[in-house]
């Protein structure tokens, strides 16, 4: 019978080198039953110990835990039976936290053991000298990464398999690891990794201090944040050179990440380990980076969730950062030989070069671009250059007047100012204006019916409030030899969701005979004058408004053909003419004395009205002058909107393809 | 002739309007918010961009179904015209109706199984939140972001104008209010909103 100890607090050495013992079987003839209650080795406590030497030979370890990790389970070792003098194979059975025990085999032949599990997963152990040693392992399953230490990791699922290798020596230790299939996920979900193969190389020389690591992303997935990036087309090397200085700092001599012509970035720094990472200070210099990549690596998304997401960037990006004690300290940024391309057609930039300089210390911020080409809505925009520059009371400003180029006319921006651009209720200051653009090639390129005139603009401020840019000042119009004001300029979510546009419209004195000719709505002779107030546009379609247009009594010439009396009766929605159709037949056109519409659209329906009311129940629209008299009175009072747009289009296509 | 009629019974209910707007000229009148149209209105809406339900809400479907509104008929006659119009919340245009249909689109295609998943939920302003990214693939998960925000812009886009409409812009707030009320109310069981702490909760 062997004797039995019972240690409540023995030293864990004295146990430790009693479990060698056992094990090594020295002392053979010794047989003892050890038992142990709670024992700490560093940083690591047991419950209890047990060791037996008898007919059997077992250490079981329960209630292993960790101070920083938690429990990591039990442990048992258990010789093959009947291995009396030393303990030559076994099984080592784990069993963490609620998960299925795992049995490993292991054989020790001379300084060498190998731990083998299903025939697959290898571990093996070599001792090559007093102090030297090599660890080799294949296909282990990361999914037997104790909870504990994937919680610490900041994992809330860990999987893969990998290989490696550890070669110990006083002066150096190496080691190599290869990850397949490796899955992992956070517990928000915000950084995950599937499918991945990283490749890793580790060297560590204590008498230098130094540590090199090089590693290479072969395949997989990663979500980092916003940063999607997807499996690389080529692998991505990372490099990495340091040296520890003391006990909690380390020097990074160098540090890049590389994937062929697509990125080139790397980085020098101090990096302190006190309790968490904090950079002391960082440079980091992208040497190369291509824009294109980049963008559809996460910034695309972002871009998307504000209504870009068809934007087509490419060029190069080049540009250097420091971190000062974990904040930004400098930034600046160069895009080169870039274009902007966007989907959606609202915009393009071609031949763009454009840089970003950032001091924090200085609070300047300086931001400069140019390009050869560009386009907005379709309308062709010329060269254009702009420099923005922070000034002391924090207003982000324009450095001089910016001119761009709008077909024969330009668009100049006077002032702009952003105060308070950093806080987020930034206001931004405009002063524009727009020098006369020749209307017939702008309503020609935007596909509108075309017409002839000029248009300028005076904006003396803009106010950008949310989504909502509120204009001051307004447009100047002159077309069709009169006069159109727009004012009360609002525009909401330009570039998102349903862009909207509020404004309000005055006309004066406008030559009818011209604006006839230029709809296709028949000729009429005459000065129109009228406005459109309230105007609400959605998606550059109107929604809303009212309307109102009046011949003027002052004008010369009054006179109205039949094609236009037919255009009359076609908006009124059918009205009908107080003379008959075969009459009419008779004269090409007709005197008038006034003639007035008006048009309140709301819920798609356009309410009519027109000079006034007549005592038959109708409006109205035109009233005739000496002979033949004419008039022509509307009594529908509710037009259905889109039909009335409708009949409007049908009608000049009509007329269009005379 | 059919338009004769109904210039008729314009010209009756504008003698009607100009006879009550006389009576009431010098009452003043507070414009509510119109809370049963609103809601009516919302589920409506909520109802088109969801797919129907089983064992939907009887008296909305009833209600929709004819063109008919007796609320509001009875508004137009207990309240002059100005403000029988405010009274009947209309979201048919088709601007709206375009970000409806964009909208159903992105419920068949991602919305609905998110929610499903509780990836994302109903926030209590009327907008969706993302509230476990973990429970979808690393692929979705890279376009949740965006279709979140995308789905918010047209949401965000929607109240507003329907206030504006509607004539009244400073019921955006009250209508974003109404519609977080009713995409709960509407919510299939199982999918995930916030409570008014801002608390998830499952239906």
């Amino acid at each position: 019978m062997a004797p039995r100890f019972r240690i409540l607090s023995w030293p864990p050495a004295l146990i430790a080198g009693l479990a060698l013992i056992v094990f090594n079987g020295a002392g053979a003839a010794l047989q003892l039953e050890l038992e142990a209650t709670s024992t700490r080795f560093g940083a690591l406590t047991l419950e209890r110990v047990e060791i037996l030497r008898g007919e059997r030979i077992e250490i079981a370890l329960s209630g292993i835990s960790h101070a920083a990790l938690g429990p990591m389970g039990d442990v048992l070792a258990r010789c093959r039976p009947h291995a009396v003098q030393r303990c030559r194979a076994g099984t080592l059975t784990w069993s963490p936290p609620e998960a299925t025990p795992i049995e490993w085999a292991f054989e020790r032949s001379g300084a060498a053991v190998r731990l083998h599990h299903d025939a697959d997963a290898e571990i093996r152990i070599q001792k090559t000298g007093a102090d030297s040693a090599t660890l080799k392992f294949r296909n282990l399953a990361l999914a037997w990464t104790p909870a504990g230490v994937r919680r610490a990791a900041g994992l809330s699922a860990l999987s893969g398999r990998l290989d490696g290798r550890l070669v110990y020596a006083p002066e150096s230790t190496r080691a190599a690891f290869d990850t397949r299939q490796l899955e992992f996920d956070t517990p928000d979900g915000r950084f995950a990794g599937a499918g991945l193969a990283f490749g890793l190389n580790l060297q560590w020389q204590p008498a230098r201090n130094g540590f090199r690591a090089e590693g290479e992303w072969k395949s997989g997935e990663l979500l980092l944040g916003p940063v999607y990036l997807p499996e690389p087309a080529q692998p991505v090397s990372a490099n990495l050179a340091a040296t520890q200085l003391d006990e909690s700092t380390w020097r990074i001599d160098r540090a890049r990440l590389h994937r062929s012509d697509v990125l080139d970035l790397s980085a020098t720094g101090r990096l302190a380990f006190v309790g968490a990472v904090a950079i002391e200070n960082m440079d980091v210099e992208l040497a190369h980076a291509d824009l294109e990549t980049i963008w559809r690596q996460g910034l695309d998304s972002i871009a998307a969730s504000r209504g870009w997401g068809q934007l087509d960037p490419n060029g190069r990006l080049e540009g250097r950062l420091r971190i000062e004690r974990n904040a930004l300290s400098s930034l600046g940024l160069r895009v080169a030989d870039a274009g902007v391309e966007d989907g959606a057609g609202r915009l393009a930039l071609r031949e763009l070069g454009a840089w970003i300089e950032w001091e924090a210390d200085a609070e300047t911020f300086e931001a400069n671009a140019s390009w050869s080409d560009a386009r907005l809505f379709r309308i062709p925009l010329g060269p254009g250059a702009f420099a923005l520059g922070s000034r002391g009371d924090g207003t982000l400003a324009l450095a001089e007047p910016f001119r761009l180029p709008v077909l024969d006319g330009a668009l100049v921006v006077e002032r702009l100012e952003w105060r308070d651009w950093l806080a987020a209720e930034r206001q931004l200051d405009l002063d524009a204006r727009l020098e006369p653009v020749d209307l017939g090639r702008l309503t020609r390129i935007l596909g509108w019916t075309e017409f002839g005139g000029r248009i300028s603009g005076r904006f003396p401020g803009i106010r950008l409030a949310g989504d909502a840019f509120d204009v001051q000042g307004g447009l100047d119009i002159d077309l069709f030899g009169g006069k159109a004001r727009v004012q009360d300029l609002s525009i909401e979510r330009p570039f998102g969701s349903l862009p909207a546009l509020a404004a309000d419209i005055e006309f004066k004195a406008l030559d009818l005979e011209q604006v006839t000719g230029a709809f296709e709505f028949g000729r009429m002779l005459g000065l129109l004058s009228g406005h459109v107030r309230d105007l609400r546009l959605l998606d550059w379609q109107p929604v809303r408004f009212d309307a109102r247009f009046e011949t003027l009594e002052n004008s010369p010439k009054r006179r109205i053909s039949q094609k236009a009396v037919d255009s009359i009766s076609t908006i009124s929605g059918g009205g009908g003419a107080a003379l008959s159709g075969p009459l009419l037949n008779l004269f090409e056109d007709f005197p008038y004395r006034r003639a007035g519409l008006g048009c309140t659209l709301e819920n798609n329906v356009c309410r009519m009205r027109g000079l006034r009311e007549t005592e038959q129940g109708g409006y109205l629209i035109l009233e005739g002058r000496l002979l033949p008299r004419l008039d022509i009175v509307g009594y529908q009072r509710r037009v259905d909107w889109p039909r009335l747009l409708a009949q409007l289009a049908a009608a000049t296509a009509n007329a269009s393809t005379d | 002739m059919e338009k004769t009629n109904l210039n008729k019974r314009i010209a009756r209910n504008g003698l009607l309007f100009g006879g009550l707007t006389v009576l009431v000229a010098c009452v003043t009148i507070n414009v509510y918010f119109p809370e049963a149209a609103a809601e009516r209105a919302a589920d409506r809406f909520i109802q088109d961009v969801i797919g129907p339900e089983e064992g939907a809400d009887e008296v909305s479907g009833a209600a929709l179904g004819s063109g008919f509104n007796p609320l509001a008929a009875l508004a137009g006659i207990l309240i002059p015209s100005a403000h029988a119009q405010s009274v009947d919340i209309d979201i048919e245009s088709p601007q709206i109706n375009a970000i409806k249909q964009r909208m159903v689109q992105r419920q068949r295609e991602h919305l609905a199984d998110w929610l499903d998943a509780g990836a994302i939920g109903l926030d209590n302003t009327g907008l969706i939140a993302i509230r476990d990214r973990s429970a979808v693939s690393l692929a979705a998960r890279r376009r949740l972001e965006q279709v979140v925000a995308e789905e918010n812009a047209d949401r965000r886009a929607v109240y507003r104008e329907i206030a504006v409409a509607n004539g009244h812009p400073e019921w955006e707030e009250r209508i974003r209010e109404t519609f977080a009320e009713r995409w709960v109310a509407n919510a299939r069981d199982g999918w995930y909103y916030q409570d008014d702490s801002g608390n998830w909760q499952r239906k």
